[in-house]
């Protein structure tokens, strides 16, 4: 049987999205997973057929006895390939270990320091420069890293709710993709309204307990007695606990709402300024996706906002309130939404999942699919027949995207 | 020999010592020297390029010394961060006058092995005193001439073959069309080996080599219009030929065996490589090996008669042959010269830097240090070396790394990112 060996050096939300390219491996071999420390219950978790191994990624203490030996370990696998999903000088650091010719994904140079990407990375690097128009889920980049990925449904199982009331993500990674506690607690209303939900989860690390202390408050008395306030109660194995019951999960883009795609429970998650869920979306059916797409979306993470929040604008109008509860009640129903708001629910195609717009306008449907179908001739090596219609100066400037004179001039599949 | 010694090996940017120096480099690996190489040839398109300026010959002339500099604080930063015991140079290798005094303040023993003909290159009056050994391939006069300069350290180091390199070859069929010959020279078209060879022009003679130009009576057996040959192909060439003709250069016409001292590397290869050579009588050759392991002639007359003697006699051609090629592997290597250019030194020098610097042996029971020396050895990291040096050298080897190797570079790119400035 072969064996595999994925890095994964990235955080929660990462480890989960990881799942696709996991179990595809996993039906043709064993699968080794390298995992960052604090991620190891997390993984035994999710991936309970693969052997789990750990590197201190992440700041903290790290020791060079216990790392030589860890890496010794990892140096005395017996695997053939390597499946390095991040761009990460410590990941490909340890892909000196192996191979070049074992490692897919990230590999580093020949010689000296920096990372080298393999033909569909080089591609998908590319189209973070017009990164409005995305259209490929972080979850299918790296399943396609395999050649014969599993397909996109027997993924995650379609999300259905069960019984245990809605559960409320606080906040994520980054703080200005995360609903403000008005604003979140308008939405438990509408939501508790229309389901009759008889819980309400707050779900959290220590670090959101301020913003459970001020969601409480701002929620009429009658709900905050349906409160269960986890807020930092919770490690890995609890927090799935909490979720595998529920029957809706109101989140931004987390890790949280990946391990509710994983676990099959129902997300309304709300993508703001960094957050684009053409990236990194939940997985799978049965959910539903707010999207805002200012003119300025979506930003840069690290940068700070000189758009005093516009991307919030959208969803603190009274109209979106009502759009909520229309699509919750009737989501077949045309429903009037805010400028640069946009509701999408999941299909899948040859490449995987694809957020397909229910509600709003967005204004680079046709790129997406044309970015789409490039990706799938790339990919499967045909050309699908009907071409999306887009405007002569979009489809141009997309092509010199995809036809750098690198790609004519030199070798198709090499690293670079 | 001292164990943990460390050589610089400075290699010429060009020429016929270039690829003696390369053998050097694996005969000193043999021997598990900690070794590091100072590679020449990699500045000499860069001085080909000066000489291709369209500038004065002044001005060329005063970029090449610039150039000559630069070069000579390169080979000085390898000094510094890889602090050798012993600097070894060939001929022509570009180690300055200044350089040279710099070292010898630093007490850092240096040595170079003059692979030339002493009579026909003049510079070694300059720099043969600014070495502490100076090795030569010649013997009187050239000693007495070394010790009127002031050079009385003076060892006489012949050539050598390598045996990992100089050994048989089996050629294909193909390569038997191409390469085989009853009789063959590969070298240059020096003006006695042209005179000497014309009255071999019938014959299934190939010649192969450069600077044949204007030999239209041996036009017919020039192979390749007088292309170099590389060393690789060289080796197909002489196990395909049923007699190799091996005459020393010369220059001059009036005998066309010359007679001269030193015993040229193409015999010991030849040897190494169990083929059959003929080879002109040299001063020095008989020491070197006996009439019983090589097939020698004194004149051209000789040679001619010993051509037709060899093509019909091939078990004399085989016992001689096993004979050169025993004797060459048992006293004429690259290890074994180099080996004794250590051991003069060690004896008649010694390593003045070499007792306070010797590195603290690591701990028996404690294996990530013992890991860390032994990669130390292997990078030819100075005992100083800086953590930085460390990485960048783990980082410019190409290929499968070890889990130490591994360990350090993530050491270092952790560092870099969660504990910058430090």
């Amino acid at each position: 049987m072969e064996e595999y060996l994925v890095i994964q050096a990235a955080r929660f939300g990462d480890l989960v999205q990881t799942k696709r390219l996991i179990l595809s491996l996993q039906r043709q071999g064993h699968v080794h997973l390298l995992v960052d420390e604090g991620l190891r219950s997390l993984a035994e978790r999710l991936y309970p057929q693969s052997q789990i191994h750990c590197l201190r990624f992440h700041a903290g203490k790290l020791q060079a006895h216990a790392l030589k030996r860890d890496l010794e370990h990892l140096a005395s696998l017996p695997v053939t390939d390597v499946f390095n999903c991040n761009c990460s000088l410590l990941s490909t650091t340890v892909c000196r270990l192996f191979d070049r010719e074992q490692i897919k994904g990230y590999r580093p140079p020949q010689l000296g320091r920096g990372i080298e990407r393999s033909e569909l990375l080089r591609y998908v690097a590319r189209l973070t420069k017009k990164r409005a128009q995305a259209a490929f889920n972080l979850v299918d980049v790296w399943a396609h890293l395999t050649p014969n990925p599993i397909p996109p449904e027997s993924v995650n199982p379609k999300a259905q709710g069960q019984g245990s009331g809605l559960g409320v993500v606080l906040a994520g990674q980054e703080a200005r993709r995360s609903l403000p506690p008005e604003l979140l607690a308008d939405l438990i209303r509408v939501y508790v309204n229309i389901h009759h939900f008889r819980r309400i989860v707050f779900l959290g690390t220590d670090r959101e307990k301020k913003a459970g202390h001020m969601l409480r408050r701002a929620l009429p008395g009658n709900l905050q007695k349906l409160i269960d306030d986890l807020c930092g109660k919770t490690d890995f194995a609890a927090l799935a606990e909490a979720l595998q019951g529920l029957d809706l999960v109101l989140t931004p883009d987390t890790g949280s709402m990946h391990l509710c795609a994983h676990l099959g429970v129902p997300v309304r998650a709300f993508f703001l300024s960094s957050a684009l869920c053409h990236e990194t979306g939940p997985y799978g059916l049965g959910h539903g996706i707010w999207q805002v797409q200012t003119p300025c979306a979506p930003c840069l993470e690290q940068a700070p906002c000189t758009e005093h929040l516009a991307c919030l604008s959208p969803l603190q109008s009274r109209e979106f309130l009502r759009a909520v509860s229309l699509m919750e009640q009737d989501g077949t129903k045309e429903v009037p939404l805010p400028c640069h708001l946009q509701y999408y629910q999941n299909t899948f195609d040859s490449l995987g999942v694809r957020a397909r717009l229910v509600a709003g306008i967005d204004p680079w449907q046709a790129e997406r699919d044309y970015i789409r179908q490039f990706l799938h001739s790339l990919i499967f090596h045909e050309v699908l027949g009907k071409k999306p219609k887009l405007p002569v100066e979009h489809k141009a400037s997309l092509d010199e995207l995809f036809c750098h004179d690198s790609d004519w001039m030199l070798p198709p599949k090499r690293f670079a | 020999m001292p164990e943990n010694l460390r050589v610089l090996v400075v290699l010429p940017m060009y020429g016929g010592s270039l690829p003696i120096g390369r053998y050097c480099v694996r005969a000193l690996e043999s021997l598990g020297i900690c070794l590091r190489v100072f590679e020449a040839p990699e500045f000499y398109s860069a001085f080909t390029g000066l000489r291709r300026l369209d500038l004065a010959p002044e001005m060329i002339s005063s970029l090449e010394h610039s150039f000559l500099q630069l070069v000579g604080q390169a080979i000085f930063a390898h000094v510094q961060s890889f602090e050798p015991h012993l600097v070894l140079a060939m001929a022509q290798a570009p180690m300055g006058k200044n350089l040279l005094l710099r070292l010898k303040r630093l007490g850092i023993r240096t040595a170079m092995w003059f692979v030339e003909d002493y009579a026909l290159f003049q510079y070694w009056k300059l720099y043969a005193p600014l070495y502490d050994l100076f090795c030569v391939i010649q013997k009187e006069p050239f000693f007495e001439e070394l010790a009127a300069i002031g050079q009385k350290q003076v060892l006489y180091l012949p050539l050598a073959a390598q045996p990992d390199f100089h050994t048989a070859y089996t050629l294909t069929s193909e390569e038997r069309k191409d390469y085989q010959a009853d009789i063959a020279f590969l070298g240059a078209g020096y003006p006695n080996r042209r005179l000497a060879f014309r009255p071999l022009a019938g014959k299934n003679f190939k010649i192969w080599g450069s600077d044949w130009d204007g030999e239209e009576l041996l036009a017919g057996n020039i192979q390749r219009q007088g292309q170099r040959i590389s060393a690789e192909e060289s080796r197909k060439i002489y196990c395909a030929s049923t007699i190799n003709l091996n005459l020393h250069s010369s220059v001059h016409t009036d005998s066309l065996v010359s007679h001269g001292d030193f015993v040229n590397p193409r015999t010991f290869e030849l040897a190494a490589m169990g083929a059959f050579q003929l080879v002109d009588k040299r001063r020095l050759l008989p020491e070197l090996f006996t009439d019983e392991e090589m097939a020698t002639f004194d004149t051209v007359e000789e040679m001619y008669s010993k051509i037709e003697y060899y093509l019909h006699h091939p078990k004399e051609r085989a016992a001689i042959t096993a004979k050169a090629q025993k004797r060459v592997l048992a006293c004429h290597t690259y290890a074994q010269r180099m080996q004794t250019l250590l051991a003069y030194l060690e004896k008649n020098l010694g390593f003045p830097n070499f007792a306070q610097d010797q590195p603290k042996a690591a701990k028996e029971d404690d294996p990530t240090a013992q890991a860390i020396d032994q990669l130390l050895q292997k990078l030819a990291a100075g005992p100083n070396a800086s953590f930085e040096e460390v990485v960048s050298r783990v980082r410019r080897q190409s290929g499968r790394l070890s889990p130490t190797e591994t360990s350090l570079l993530f050491l270092d790119e952790w560092r870099k990112l969660y504990l910058p400035g430090r």
